[in-house]
């Protein structure tokens, strides 16, 4: 049971504490893993069954995770949180890293921090990925014939989302921008409404992760995902890059972050957790079942990815707030 | 699918068809009873639900709204369908410890039993107050059950309907809520009109839906998430009623008289050939309560009086109504009970929570992963709970389940040991009591976000709820819309964005090329709206007579 985990790992890591610096290696208390959005969305159903492994590895020192919700602003309430905490490495911050710049770009000059000056990327073990989604009934059975029916009727396309200027929201406009189809945006309060209104058909389509289809195979058609390549949860399913609509080769890499200023030790030892935990099959089992992936990214190729999105999505999220 | 406890029972009713909802409950059983800590919940929801109902003054709302920090903080340690159960069984169980009070001590521990005092209290004068609380009991158990079973077999229907429903239909439901609510639940219209309005405008602290700016926040970092729930239940529904309490404890003693007994036996049961009697209009009772539990945001309080009044315009004894009569227990307290399951379609179909206690059950919803909504049947994915995947649609099935197991609960306890209910509050010491539970209040308040702001906001609102509840404003009307503001917002501005035609995409009965029904739920709402303003203005007049 989690509450007794918790309780022998306290009372071990008090006995630690008072044993003497020598034992003071990271871990020497619980993880407080940060979710910034309620209980239940894909950040922390995923921040759940990552937390539930984290004694597991063995950097943790037999250390368990626990979860803390603090939903706000799109998830910058409890960034802004892990930045106010000791930089001891152990408060961490749990995100998919399309949402956490997104989050910062909608912000513009009031942006509260900058990701990659006050956060570090410890690494990921899960992928959020935006696809393109259609009612059913639309004829459009493939991502070039709903471009070629929308531009032939020449009418606007309604799409949905789970947010203002999130990143699937931030990947629509791209999609209908570089492909000439004129568009209008309705933005939902998360990703569940959105789809609700794609099955009433209040919307002619939407962009969503591809972990939302499932349960909904007969009411909803997805025609593309995002990505360099395909969602291992969805090989069946071709991204916008192979269909010939470039520019959305990423996806939003579930990661862990610390503040910047932690140590080099914390830096290896939670990386090292990130890869176990991704290999242990009960998590992959867990995840699979919630319709996501679980493989290693380690920090580095992480940030390179942030440095592509801040690229891709900066100038898409300007004009939004410009059209505000 | 998953491998899980059900799996066996799937083989066996898969060819059942539309009836599979005998599917559903069954699994929803073989879930509730392979998770003992659920089960335990359920039991101990019914005891803590007759006791804060039986306290004068405290309601299930307001035991719920104290105990969901706490629930949402060991969620995890006691599984997910525990803590929904426990208050999904408190909401039933608070209902009926109402009558308790209102029964023996002629207060009402809920306004869901305020019309059960007409007739019981006289009969525990005339020494009957055994009968009265077995009547109380059954009818209690019948209406309940009624509704049970209504919200097992319509759930699933009403929920695959709605999902034709965008945000033109959603938004005219929320008004059309606003203005039935408005307009019925309290005395004065205008009152219930102004207390709605309040409601909404809390409601609309917070970050805007569409562009994520802040509105209202007055610069605090705790409302830019808006208003939570919990300080402001707290606040209205404990912190209210404790000042209240204070200030009859300052002039009487809250509870003085024991009841009085017979030596006749049968003045202490509800005999067979009253049950008999009774059945009829507990059924036709039965029928109002899941009529209104189906209103967004009509409750227990109006369906009592509703069937109160109708049984007793029906009745051939008319005369007899008042002076303490098993009819005059058993018809309100089956409509108020029955409220309770049905009340949970609105919130399970619709995400509109059709009471002040299935408000609270959203977050415990949330908590666990299910948004409510019309596609939370079908939903994936699936909730990982005692070491077993199950699906939503199996998880609310098992939260059914502890309410059909939750009523007998009660009634066992009820049956047996109401009078001793009765006499431990008479002897409970209201100068301890009543600060114990404002202590807890505002730990319960704290407890929710750790943050010592809701604190401050939960004795804010204890004491507008004591203004408005002195001033006979509606404190049910401001939560009810609170609670639907932010949705009702972000639908006007989806449906505003997705149509064309501005104001009159509600009232049309198109839009994006598909039928609405919006226009019907505004007709709805109008019409609700007038015929009370009729009722009002003939009453005047005929007073004026």
């Amino acid at each position: 049971m989690n509450f007794a985990k918790t309780l022998v790992a306290g009372i071990a890591a008090s006995t630690m504490l008072i044993g003497g610096a020598a034992l003071a290696d990271y871990p020497t208390k619980p993880i407080k893993i940060m979710v910034g959005f309620s209980a239940g969305g894909g950040t922390d159903t995923t921040a759940r069954g990552f937390a539930s492994y984290m004694h597991e590895a063995p950097s943790m020192n037999g250390m368990p995770a626990y979860i803390v919700n603090l939903p706000g602003a799109s998830g910058q309430k409890a960034a802004s949180a892990v930045l106010d905490e000791d930089r001891d490495g152990h408060t961490l911050y749990m995100i998919n890293i399309g949402t956490f710049i997104a989050g910062e770009l909608a912000k513009g000059d009031d942006r509260p921090y900058h990701i990659p000056d006050d956060f570090v990327n410890l690494g990921c073990a899960s992928q959020l990925v935006t696809s393109l989604q259609v009612h059913s009934s639309n004829p459009a059975q493939t991502m070039q014939e709903f471009i070629a029916n929308a531009k032939a009727s020449g009418e606007e396309i309604t799409w949905g989302t789970s947010g203002a200027a999130t990143m699937h929201a931030t990947i629509g406009h791209v999609f209908f921008d570089s492909n000439g189809i004129k568009h209008k945006k309705v933005p939902f309060k998360g990703g569940s409404k959105a789809r609700a209104a794609l099955v009433s058909q209040s919307v002619d389509a939407v962009f969503g992760g591809v972990n939302t289809i499932p349960g909904f195979e007969a009411d909803i058609r997805a025609l593309a995902s995002a990505g360099a390549n395909r969602d291992p949860m969805a090989p069946d399913l071709p991204t916008f890059v192979e269909q010939g609509s470039p520019g959305i080769e990423f996806t939003g890499l579930m990661c862990l972050f610390a503040a910047k200023g932690v140590s080099d030790e914390v830096k290896a030892d939670v990386g090292a957790a990130i890869e176990t935990i991704a290999g242990i099959s009960g998590y992959q089992k867990y995840m699979g079942k919630n319709d996501l992936a679980s493989f290693y990214t380690n920090a580095a190729d992480a940030a390179a990815s942030q440095d592509v999105m801040y690229d891709v999505m900066g100038p898409v999220v300007a004009q939004i707030i410009a059209n505000q | 699918m998953f491998q899980n406890q059900c799996a066996g029972l799937r083989e066996a009713f898969d060819s059942l068809g539309f009836l599979s909802v005998f599917y559903d409950i069954s699994c929803g059983f073989v879930i509730l009873f392979n998770d003992p800590y659920a089960l335990a919940f359920v039991v101990l929801a019914a005891l803590v639900g007759i006791v804060f109902g039986a306290l004068p003054g405290l309601t299930a709302a307001a035991a719920i709204a104290m105990m969901l920090p706490i629930l949402i903080a060991y969620n995890d340690e006691i599984g997910g369908l525990a803590g929904l159960a426990f208050l999904y069984v408190i909401g039933k169980s608070g209902r009926y410890g109402g009558s308790i009070a209102a029964i023996l001590f002629n207060t009402p521990g809920t306004a869901a039993s305020a019309a059960t005092m007409q007739d019981g209290y006289p009969m525990t004068q005339k020494g009957q107050a055994g009968k009265a609380l077995k009547t109380a009991t059954v009818a209690s158990a019948y209406g309940d059950y009624f509704g049970e079973i209504i919200l097992i077999f319509g759930a699933v229907t009403v929920a695959a309907f709605t999902r034709q429903f965008g945000p033109p239909e959603n938004f005219a439901i929320y008004l059309m809520a606003f203005v039935v609510i408005g307009s019925v639940v309290s005395d004065s219209i205008i009152k219930g009109i102004i207390s709605t309005l309040f409601g909404a405008i809390v409601g609309l602290i917070g970050e805007d839906i569409i562009t994520g700016q802040f509105k209202m926040t007055m610069g605090i970092d705790e409302l830019e998430s808006g208003m939570a729930l919990v300080p402001l239940l707290i606040g209205v529904f404990v912190i209210s009623e404790v000042i209240i309490q204070a200030e009859k404890a300052a002039k009487v003693k809250m509870i003085d008289t024991a009841p009085q007994t017979l030596d006749d036996p049968t003045a202490h049961y509800f005999t067979w050939a009253e049950f008999k009697r009774c059945f009829p209009l507990m059924f036709r009772s039965s029928i109002y309560g899941s009529l209104i539990g189906m209103m967004p945001g009509l409750g227990s309080s109006v369906a009592c009086f509703v069937a109160y009044g109708e049984e007793k315009r029906k009745a051939k004894n008319k005369k007899e109504w008042g002076t303490g009569i098993v009819e005059g227990i058993a018809a309100p307290e089956s409509a108020n009970n029955a409220v309770s399951g049905p009340s949970m379609i609105p919130l399970l179909s619709l995400g509109i929570p059709g009471s002040t206690i299935a408000a609270v059950l959203i977050g415990m919803f949330l908590v666990n992963g299910l948004q409510p909504g019309p596609t939370i049947f079908a939903s994936e994915p699936p909730l990982f709970m005692g070491g077993q995947l199950i699906s939503p649609r199996e998880f609310i099935f098992g939260v059914f389940a502890a309410g059909l197991i939750g009523i007998a609960c009660y009634a066992l306890i009820g049956y047996f040991a109401a009078p001793l209910v009765g006499r431990l509050i008479a002897m409970l010491p209201t100068q301890y009591l009543y600060p114990f539970i404002f202590m807890t209040a505002l730990a319960a308040s704290y407890s929710s976000r750790a943050s010592i702001w809701d604190v401050a906001f939960a004795i804010f609102f204890g004491v507008v709820g004591y203004a408005m509840r002195r001033t006979n404003f509606s404190a049910a009307a401001f939560i009810i819309a609170f609670v639907l503001t932010a949705s009702m917002e972000e639908a006007f501005r989806q449906s505003m964005i997705i149509s064309d035609k501005g104001f009159f995409v509600f009232t049309s009965f198109e839009y994006g090329g598909k039928f609405s029904y919006a226009p019907i739920f505004l007709f709805i709402g109008v019409a609700v709206v007038a015929f009370r303003a009729w009722s009002a203005i003939s009453a005047k007049r005929a007073e004026a007579n």
